[in-house]
């Protein structure tokens, strides 16, 4: 469904993606992998269009203009919501502009984020948690083709936690794709049909746990992969013995 | 306990910070990062420059109405003091309450302490004017009086400041904890009427350096008023303490006495309300709500989303309603209706700029949205705005007397749609990304061009008016280059 190929991206001299090229195929959930500053969200805000990039991304075989960006919903990991439009009259500003015209499946995403209560306040006076829940309907509204989700579960309560991976879940089964970014591990080794590890703008390794298990000839569990895979255990050893000393 | 030095410091990063956001609100919602970090450096140099603008003004009323010696013009200082100081800090106060001093409270901080910081930030916004204020008038007043004027000129001065910072606490504690919020009726005529005024600020400035000296020499003309009601007058503030400044009695000493006690309270009930900051946001949450979704179009949506943000953001409504404060300026400094127009115009490729600001890096970006549909919902706006702009003007010259010249005005309508489209089209080619660019030269150029494309129709009917009418060949320019307008949108992806 989405092809990633040769992608650059470059912040003045500073180069934060380097290069990467993967696939997100329909059915499967796709996980970027890596700590803080490794690229992953720039890597999406590519896809996105909202950062200059060299390289070629493409959705069903096409490149992604306008039209393209119907099929896509987007979970940036720092808020995109307009703080003086209370929730309900941000949704009415992007449904317009996706040209939705049955509220149903709005009505049903308000109601099982539990979002009723706040729908009539200032989106700057919600919590954090309230704001993703906002952000997470307005990229669900539209059913999309491919979920694109940075660090979504960021803030959420656990019942909204599970709702959300339950709909990824379901939203793939449907023959849908999602691609999303984490540095929490659980949720990639839960989640994830196949991950790529991102270290320092680079893929380092990419596939099912099963095939990042075995290159990085590990027995453990996905942290101690990607550890492994990153170069970090030793490092992480050297810090701690130096903490407790 | 921290020290007052200590707390001073302290203080001065909140200042900063408020600083910052009353500028960044103003002027460009959606920079990039190290955009924003250029704007946080000006933001500091605007602070002060304001402070020193304001400081200045101050000085020069204060010499005026010295100058001019009377009672009336002493008052009427007292009088302006009290309202411009109002006006000029409503928008800073209004951001003051917006501030979160939370942090501090995590910090091995006392209650005490932290209260101390609110308050010195608080005073921060004023420091300056304030101190010139009751410095200069005094001093000033000397000259032209017997030396104990500088008394009640001093008391004077505390109580008109006094009073003004109470006017603005009072203003913008009603507008954060209750006309911010979003809700129609009431809430929004509310809401708007504050903004007004709220945006009136910069005019009023902008007027009193203009109109300065010739508004003492006019007092004058109120002596007969003054000596009629001279009785009346020494029970009230201001006239009580120019009274005491010009011709001493005990019926000023003692109502001043109670004015001064009132600028008392007027400060207590100020500095309960500082304390209080951390208190106000209290969110009620409904359980029922009624939820109703009304679905439109694109350019609908982007419409009413624009104008809800703009009856929500005091910077915004400023803009908007800028082009028409600015026309009527201009036409009462003698300025004809047409030159008002290009001056209208330049302020509405301001606001339109501030508009587009809005959207950068939000997420517009990810929506299926044309970039031509989007320029066409901004431009139906300013095209609002302008009509709007030229409906205040054409009132303002009916009450005058003079004809407005409508049939012009519609004729250029279709001319200033596509003056706006080309505006914002090179604005972005050229990377004018930010709100009000005023000052690079890309933004220079491109109001130039616009006010030749605006003048391109009414130069064809000057040049072409021997062989043809007048508005035919203007408004067949302005068609013409409505439909180029049209051509850029349709092909703007």
């Amino acid at each position: 469904m989405l092809e990633v190929r040769e992608l650059f991206v470059k912040y003045g001299n500073f180069t934060a993606v380097k290069g990467i090229s993967f696939d997100v195929e329909e059915g499967e959930i796709f996980g970027l992998l890596g700590p803080n500053g490794a690229g992953k969200s720039s890597t999406l805000k590519s896809i996105m269009g909202l950062v200059n990039f060299e390289g070629e991304i493409k959705l069903l075989g096409e490149k992604i203009g306008v039209e393209e960006r119907n099929l896509i919903g987007y979970v940036p990991e720092e808020f995109m919501l307009i703080d003086v439009l209370t929730p309900l009259e941000f949704f009415e500003f992007v449904a317009s502009l996706r040209k939705i015209n049955s509220q149903e499946r709005l009505f049903r995403l308000i109601y099982a984020f539990e979002l009723e209560k706040y729908v009539n306040k200032p989106i700057a006076s919600l919590s954090m948690g309230t704001k993703q829940k906002v952000a997470i309907i307005a990229a669900l509204m539209h059913d999309p083709k491919l979920l694109i989700l940075d660090e979504p579960l960021n803030g959420l309560d656990a019942k909204s936690s599970r709702i959300l991976k339950e709909m990824m879940k379901r939203h793939v089964e449907k023959g849908g794709a999602v691609l999303f970014s984490t540095h929490i591990m659980e949720i990639a080794e839960k989640l994830c049909d196949r991950i790529a590890v991102i270290n320092k703008g680079e893929i380092v390794a990419m596939g099912t746990i099963e095939e990042l298990r075995k290159k990085a000839e590990v027995e453990g569990n996905l942290e101690d992969i990607f550890l492994k895979l990153t170069g970090e255990d030793e490092y992480i050893r050297g810090v701690v013995d130096a903490l407790s000393r | 306990m921290l020290s007052l030095g200590e707390a001073w410091k302290v203080a001065g990063i909140y200042y900063r910070n408020l600083g910052f956001l009353t500028y960044y609100e103003m002027r460009s919602p959606g920079l990039k990062s190290q955009k924003i970090e250029d704007l946080a450096r000006k933001s500091q140099h605007s602070l002060l420059f304001n402070k020193i603008f304001l400081s200045i003004i101050f000085f020069m009323m204060a010499v005026f109405g010295a100058l001019e010696s009377s009672v009336i013009s002493y008052a009427a200082y007292f009088l302006l003091l009290t309202f411009m100081f109002s006006f000029f800090f409503l928008q800073t106060v209004t951001y003051y309450f917006k501030l979160n001093f939370d942090f501090l409270y995590t910090l091995p901080l006392s209650k005490e302490d932290v209260q101390k910081i609110m308050l010195l930030t608080f005073i921060r916004i004023f420091d300056i004017p304030l101190l010139v204020n009751l410095i200069a008038f005094p001093v000033v007043a000397v000259f032209f009086n017997p030396w104990y004027s500088a008394i009640p000129a001093f008391l004077g001065i505390l109580c008109a400041e006094s009073y003004s910072i109470l006017i603005v606490t009072y203003l913008s504690k009603i507008f954060y904890t209750k006309l911010s919020q979003p809700g129609g009726g009431w809430k929004s005529v509310a809401r708007i009427i504050y903004q007004v005024i709220w945006g009136a600020t910069f005019f009023i400035f902008y007027a009193s350096t203009v109109w300065l000296r010739s508004f003492y020499m006019h007092l004058s003309k109120f002596q007969p008023f003054i000596d009629k009601y001279r009785m009346i007058l020494q029970l009230s503030f201001p006239f009580n303490f120019s009274y005491l400044m010009v011709k001493p009695n005990t019926i000023c000493i003692i109502t001043s006495t109670f004015f001064i006690f009132l600028a008392y309270a007027s400060i207590r009930w100020v500095l309960r309300n500082i304390n209080r900051i951390g208190e106000i946001p209290v969110m009620e949450i409904s359980e029922k709500v009624e939820i109703k979704l009304r679905l439109t179009g694109p350019i609908h949506g982007i419409i009413r989303k624009d104008l809800k943000i703009i009856s929500r953001n005091p910077a915004l409504l400023m803009l908007f309603f800028f082009p028409a404060f600015e026309g009527i300026l201009l036409m009462a400094l003698g300025n004809s209706s047409i030159e008002s127009l290009y001056m209208v115009f330049t302020f509405i490729i301001i606001f339109l700029y501030s508009l587009m600001g809005y959207e950068k890096m939000g997420i517009i970006q990810t929506l299926p949205i044309k970039k031509g549909t989007l320029y066409l919902a901004k431009n139906i706006i300013g095209l609002l705005t302008f009509c709007a702009s030229l409906t205040i003007i054409d009132i303002y010259l009916l009450i005058k007397g003079l004809i407005p010249e409508i049939a012009l005005q519609i004729i250029l309508l279709p001319s200033m749609f596509a003056t706006g489209v080309v505006c914002l089209y090179l604005g972005e080619k050229l990377g004018i990304k930010k709100s009000v660019g005023l000052g690079t030269l890309g933004f220079i150029l491109i109001i130039a061009l616009g006010n030749f494309m605006l003048y391109l129709p009414i130069l064809a009917g000057d040049v072409l008016h021997e062989f043809i009418h007048p508005y035919v060949s203007s408004f067949s320019i302005s068609l013409a280059e409505f439909l180029i307008g049209v051509w850029i949108i349709k092909n703007l992806k």
